[in-house]
């Protein structure tokens, strides 16, 4: 009895004194405890960072133990599991408007904005106790990234105005990165897998082994693993993380869970004795023991497993479409479920090519008017009815109201549903109805049709091009459909055929819009529809091949440059809206529905999930939710 | 003395009855095979008039009705029994928890069936504008038999249309691997040796293939730039390639069997060409069992349709063939809360079902003098 | 024999590269698919490593000496050798396989031989009709609507062949009795097309023994109803199925492919159309290859077991 009051007092004390509590013991999981006992392990306090990452949990202190059952379809694209179980130096916040740092302790960006200091925590090992340093970073950076074997050609990012960054180590645990230029779209390494194993650390000491510059019988070694080159073989070892499905059962981490056994339709992944988290009264993190990733075949299997109550969690294999169905079998699957929203601009974004073949075309598809009225004869209503339960918002393609520099005028332009003002546009654009009013024709005498050409899969594709075929019908624009193969779709795309591109729009968070330029959906000349496959080629060319945009692209295309490299909040705001005034002016892209809804099973006894939140790759899943603290109620 | 004349007339048209008579005898005593080819006929005739049997048109939506179930049709009301039939108007529903939308019966509203009536315009045979329909109810009513779909789309016109493209697909397909198999079977089996080992060893290589990634490969390797028309038909190629193999070896076999008979080596003896034996002599003695063998590969078509839509290599929407609306079907959510979605897969089976029973009653037939 | 397998192992691997793209773009695909950028210099270096940009015929040449020498190659999607991935799936398939094979046979024989000697009774008529409904549903839609039903009236959670906690456990007998807890979906489906259409190849082949002059002879000499039936014409009619015993072979292993991704069984079938849709190249050029394997190796064995089976055959072979 006394010693609960104890506890209870710690507690309020630890409350009182907010994070980073000097605890005088810290406690862990008892799978843990019992191999510090056998020798096997050293106790607890030495395993965590001098300053560990405290986490304070959502409902209430948890309970250790359990396993975590996890469902996926893909070895790709194992985002639950992987969600749930990886970290970065940082982390977006839920709502991508913030940069959270997990491994590292912190960061600074100069007020030049040309240097960025990340800080790391002292003492924090990778899973094998091996002390992580800034030395795994500079590893990443000298032999990885500066290694033309590896990476014959490097990114973007790390080139502004043309300049390769520069790294300076100042001691074990401070990093700094100096830029030619000022340069804050750096905050996109924020990103928690940008900052993750293989995005911006690499175990070193494991690693050496296999690299040539540390190791001269690196060759040899790959080899006699069956390749032909050291560096096939450093590639495989180093797994940066795509999938989860060929990862190397001895490579350190610093990431939750640790890898055990790999078969085709199951991996077993075990906590991460160093793990460098612990909650407000000091238990190192994660509850859970132990995590199962089965992979299963095919949708509905996964959905009967989910129902049977097989599963503990899920929720990036789910489809918005089997909600009712999830929900009716929640009691008898004993698991609650949550609508959460996606962070999409459009669930399906058309873009007009504005570098069409055809001249005729081309000059139709460049008029603003044809494209006004494009949008305006599409009932979003009814496609968030049909498509999406009425839980979407029907809007124009735009960012998400979440950045700071929204304006509530774009969601809203042209966005009504108004097939007579739609009519009107197309008259004034002299498009004229031929004989048995069925039809409008071009300019030429030919019937004005189009084809949307569009990949079926990733979301309801389908049911919203059917639907919008038969509104543009309405206005006289003939549309015939094509699904097609993915990869299929993309190279049409990437060559500038289509007559209409179409996509979901993503990235159009805060952090993710700004921290890609020229990649970014919004800020490209691509966005996965290829609307102006010529233009981008005259930007990169520097004006040799493709044809010349007109000034007021141009303009855009300045602006964009000139917002990634803006050192003042007031500038970002500015020229951050001038661009998706252009946007919303232009209607570049066509929205339909966004922000829609997507379902979120959670076991009964699994506590200290959010019922609310934002689901997206943006916040990289659930690593916003630090899934560390999840556990079960015994 | 009358009794008895038409009994030895009887006889007598039985003995020099031809053989397609002596067949269409035996087969009118299979059962079966008289039920299966007459669903078979009533379903072709459907098919031919989709436009006039459906009560709508194919991609018409109606947003208030998703997902709405069978409409009932009634004789009977509070009043009693008219003989004109109806179906009451439906209310919708939508569950504020799990979203589900449910539908009943609006009993106050009451549409009354007519036939002949005038609904959607569509083309006979894509030749004769028209708006006339079997049947359908005033406007204002609805009349889903079979239900709607995602998009409130009526499935009972969808699925009257799609049996357009299934059936015809088989018989598509099979003509081809008919054409192919005759004729490889054919040369394999009347002139033997060296063309016959080659043409063998290509049907053994051809089966030792196994079917999903032969089927994925080809279906793959269509241009993808090609119309749905032209697609439908690279789908039926693809079926019968694999189709053909089996019809080549019953030929090849038949044949084998009839170049001994003696008729062949007195055409043969008689200075009749390769050509008119095998079209004159050969072709009309083995013909039953072809039609027998092309009747039992209709069904496999037609199911190997619906599997490659399952695996996602088929036809793909806005065309409709069974397969495609199948394709919607194939998910636990249908089968717990939409089962009508499944209707096309009962007229999959009913279809199959009813070539296999002809084709059986047809080998009875097949040989009379037995 | 081998001429057929050398021009399956070439059409194999024509089959894998005519798609357009190879294992690279659906690999860049899916990590596009879940959001990630993936970096021009990246791919190049990954096709140099895959060793996808070499000429076909090299790559073919290099496959076939491999292959001789018993080395599969590795699969791309799971970075581990063909031979393991295979081996690892084999086992359960060997045994659904088999189940399968006792269901058929055991169905199809008796009732095969009691259609034909009550041809036209009542249960002549049901058999014909359930056997003919058996071969016309497609086992896509017969084994998820089984599934579902399974799942609501019976709580049981089909799909795969073992419950969560026995999946990742040691064999052991408890871990048997769920794997046979599991099997009669997958068998019922599998083996109902194949059943089906063996009782119609018994019934058709023991009616057509049963017309013969031995039979009515031996009738006409009063030999009883049953020891007409089973001394003979039975073991004449067994002949053609014992036949397909070796067509069943491959057929079992990869035919069912369809119904195997519905109820996400754990064996070859799904295994190889995953490869084949990733186009894993090796993974799918091998199984392709041990399947093709397995069908000659099948028809082999049918010829083997018909000559051993039917006295007549072999001397009709010694004759000549």
């Amino acid at each position: 009895m006394l010693q609960r009051k104890v506890v209870i007092w710690l507690i309020g004390i630890v409350c009182l004194l907010g994070t980073n509590p000097a605890v005088a013991r810290y406690n862990e999981s008892h799978m843990l405890a019992k191999l510090v006992k056998e020798g096997k392990l050293p106790p607890v306090e030495e395993r965590l960072p001098e300053e560990p990452r405290v986490i304070e949990p959502l409902e209430e202190i948890g309970q250790y133990g359990g396993i975590l059952n996890v469902a996926d379809l893909d070895p790709y694209n194992a985002i639950d599991a992987r969600s749930l179980r990886r970290h970065g130096l940082f982390r977006f916040s839920e709502d991508c408007t913030e940069i959270i740092p997990d491994i590292a302790k912190g960061f600074e960006i100069s007020e030049d904005k040309k240097t960025f200091t990340i800080h790391l925590r002292k003492g924090l090992k990778w899973s094998n106790g091996v002390p992580f340093t800034v030395d795994d970073i500079l590893f990443w950076w000298q032999d990885i990234v500066l290694n033309k074997e590896l990476t014959p050609i490097i990114g973007r990012l790390w080139k502004p105005g043309g300049e390769l960054a520069r790294f300076e180590k100042v001691n074990n645990y401070t990093l700094r990165i100096h830029f030619a230029e000022p340069y804050p779209v750096v905050t996109q390494l924020g990103h928690s897998f940008g900052s993750g194993q293989g995005g911006l650390y690499d175990p070193k000491h494991y690693l050496k082994e296999y690299h040539i510059k540390y190791n001269p019988k690196a060759n040899e070694i790959a080899k006699k693993e069956g390749y032909e080159y050291w560096w096939e073989l450093f590639k495989v070892v180093r797994n940066p993380g795509y999938n989860q499905w060929n990862i190397d059962v001895n490579l350190p981490t610093l990431d939750t869970y640790v890898i055990k056994k790999i078969a085709l339709d199951y991996q077993v992944w075990e906590r991460n004795p160093y793990f460098w988290q612990v909650d407000t009264v000091g238990n190192q993190l994660p509850y859970i023991d132990t995590l199962i990733d089965r992979l299963y075949g095919n949708q509905e299997v996964l959905n009967m497993k989910v129902m049977s109550g097989e599963i503990d969690i899920a929720s990036f294999s789910l489809l918005l479409s089997d909600y009712p169905l999830l929900k009716e079998s929640e009691k008898r699957g004993n698991y609650r479920t949550f609508m959460w929203k996606t962070a999409i601009g459009a669930a399906v974004a058309f873009a007009p090519n504005q570098n069409h073949r055809d001249p005729v075309l081309r000059e139709i598809m460049q008029n603003i008017k044809f494209r006004q009225a494009l949008s305006l004869a599409i009932n979003r209503e009814e496609i968030n009815e049909i498509v999406c339960f009425g839980l979407a918002i029907p809007r124009q393609a735009t960012v998400l109201p979440t950045c700071s520099f929204y304006k509530e005028e774009w969601d809203r332009a042209y966005a009504e549903y108004d097939p007579e003002k739609a009519n009107e546009l197309l008259d004034k654009m002299n498009l004229k109805w031929n004989k048995n009013q069925s039809n409008r024709l071009r300019p030429d005498g030919k019937p004005l049709s189009i084809l949307i050409e569009y990949y079926s899969g990733e979301g309801p594709r389908t049911a919203i091009c059917e639907l919008v075929e038969e509104y543009w019908e309405k206005i006289g624009i003939r549309v015939a459909l094509k699904p097609e193969d993915r990869s299929f779709y993309n190279q049409r795309a990437n060559a500038g055929l289509l007559d209409i591109g179409l996509w979901h729009l993503d990235c159009v968070t805060e952090l993710h819009v700004y921290g890609q330029p020229h990649s970014g959906k919004m800020l490209s000349f691509d966005g996965g529809c290829g609307w102006a496959k010529q233009w981008e080629l005259w930007f990169n060319t520097g004006g040799k091949q493709g044809k010349e945009p007109p000034e007021e692209i141009k303009l855009f295309y300045k602006d964009m440059e000139d917002w990634s490299l803006v050192t003042t909040k007031k500038e970002y705001v500015r020229l951050a809206q001038k661009i998706f005034d252009f946007h919303a002016k232009q209607l570049i892209y066509i929205g339909t529905v966004g922000m829609a809804p997507w379902p979120v099973i959670v076991k009964n006894n699994l506590k200290n999930v959010p019922t609310q939140g934002w689901w997206s790759w943006d916040s990289n899943f659930w690593i916003a939710f630090e899934p560390a603290q999840f556990f079960f109620t015994q | 003395m009358k009794n008895k004349q038409d009994k030895t007339s009887l006889e007598e048209k039985y003995y020099i009855a031809s053989q397609w008579q002596l067949m269409w005898r035996k087969f009118k005593k299979h059962k079966l095979a008289i039920f299966g080819g007459t669903i078979l006929s009533i379903f072709y005739f459907i098919t031919i008039f989709c436009g006039f049997f459906s009560t709508q048109d194919i991609y018409k939506r109606h947003t208030q009705y998703i997902y709405a179930p069978p409409q009932r049709i009634h004789f009977f009301d509070e009043k009693g029994f008219h003989l004109r039939p109806f179906v009451y108007g439906l209310k919708r529903k939508i569950d504020p928890v799990t979203f589900r939308r449910t539908y009943t019966e609006d009993r106050t509203k009451k549409y009354p069936i007519y036939f002949f009536t005038h609904g959607d315009k569509y083309r006979l045979w894509n030749l004769f504008p028209t708006d006339i329909h079997l049947f359908g109810v005033k406007s204002g009513g609805t009349i889903f038999i079979f239900g709607t779909d995602k998009l409130g789309r009526d499935l009972f016109s969808r699925n009257l249309h799609a049996a357009r493209i299934s059936l015809s697909i088989g018989l598509v397909g099979v003509f081809l691997s008919f054409i192919l198999g005759c004729i490889l079977g054919g040369i394999s089996g009347y002139f033997g040796g060296t063309v016959d080992m080659v043409i063998q060893r290509v049907i053994e290589f051809l089966i030792s293939i196994p079917t999903i990634p032969l089927w994925m490969c080809l279906a793959a390797a269509l241009p993808p730039h090609w119309s749905p028309i032209k697609v439908y038909f690279g789908i039926t190629i693809i079926l019968s390639i694999v189709g053909w193999c089996g019809l080549a070896r019953v030929v090849r076999g038949k044949l084998l069997e009839l170049r001994e008979e003696d008729f062949v080596m007195a055409a043969k003896i008689a200075g009749a060409t390769d050509y008119r034996i095998i079209t004159r002599h050969l072709l009309p003695s083995f013909l039953s069992y072809l039609i027998v063998n092309i009747t039992l590969a209709i069904p496999s078509m037609i199911l190997g349709e619906t599997s490659l839509s399952f695996l996602g290599l088929g036809l793909q929407p806005p065309v409709v063939s069974w397969g495609v609306l199948l394709q919607d079907a194939q998910n636990v959510r249908s089968v717990a809360l939409h089962p009508w979605l499944l209707i096309p897969g009962l007229f999959v089976i009913i279809t199959v079902l009813a070539f296999n029973f002809m084709g059986d009653g047809l080998r009875d037939a097949a040989d009379p003098y037995k | 024999m081998v001429i057929v397998l050398w021009a399956v192992s070439i059409t194999a691997f024509v089959i894998i590269q005519l798609p357009p793209g190879d294992f690279l773009t659906s690999y860049i695909m899916k990590l596009e698919a879940s959001g990630q950028i993936v970096d021009e210099a990246e791919i190049a270096a990954l096709r140099k490593q895959y060793d996808l940009d070499s000429p076909i015929h090299l790559q073919y040449c290099k496959w076939m000496w491999k292959m001789l020498h018993g080395d599969f190659g590795k699969s791309f999607e799971w970075n581990r050798p063909v031979r393991d991935l295979i081996a690892e799936r084999l086992p359960l398939t060997v045994t659904i396989s088999i189940f399968t094979l006792i269901f058929t046979y055991l169905l199809a024989i008796p009732i095969g031989i009691y259609s034909a000697a009550r041809q036209y009774s009542i249960g002549d008529y049901t058999f014909t009709v359930f056997g003919f409904i058996g071969l016309a549903t497609p086992g896509f839609l017969f084994a998820l609507i089984l599934m579902f039903f399974f799942y609501r009236y019976f709580g049981i959670s089909v799909g795969g062949l073992f419950s969560p906690q026995y999946q990742l456990a040691d064999w052991s007998g408890a871990k048997f009795i769920d794997l046979l807890k599991h099997l009669p979906i997958p068998v019922l489906v599998i083996g109902m097309a194949g059943t089906a259409g063996l009782i119609r190849i018994m019934r058709g082949c023991l009616l057509d023994e049963l017309r013969k002059q031995y039979v009515i002879t031996a009738r006409a000499k009063g030999v009883s109803e049953r020891r007409l039936l089973f001394k003979y014409p039975v073991r004449v009619a067994i002949n053609p199925i014992a036949s397909t015993i070796g067509w069943l072979l491959p057929g079992i292993v990869s035919g069912q492919t369809i119904v195997a991704i519905v109820l996400d069984l754990p064996t070859v079938g799904p295994l190889l159309f995953r490869s084949l849709v990733n186009q894993d190249m090796y993974l799918a050029g091998s199984s392709i290859m041990i399947l093709a394997f397995l069908t000659v190796i099948g028809t082999f064995i049918s010829d083997i077991l018909l000559v051993w089976l039917d006295p007549r055959i072999r001397y009709e072979k010694q004759a000549r």
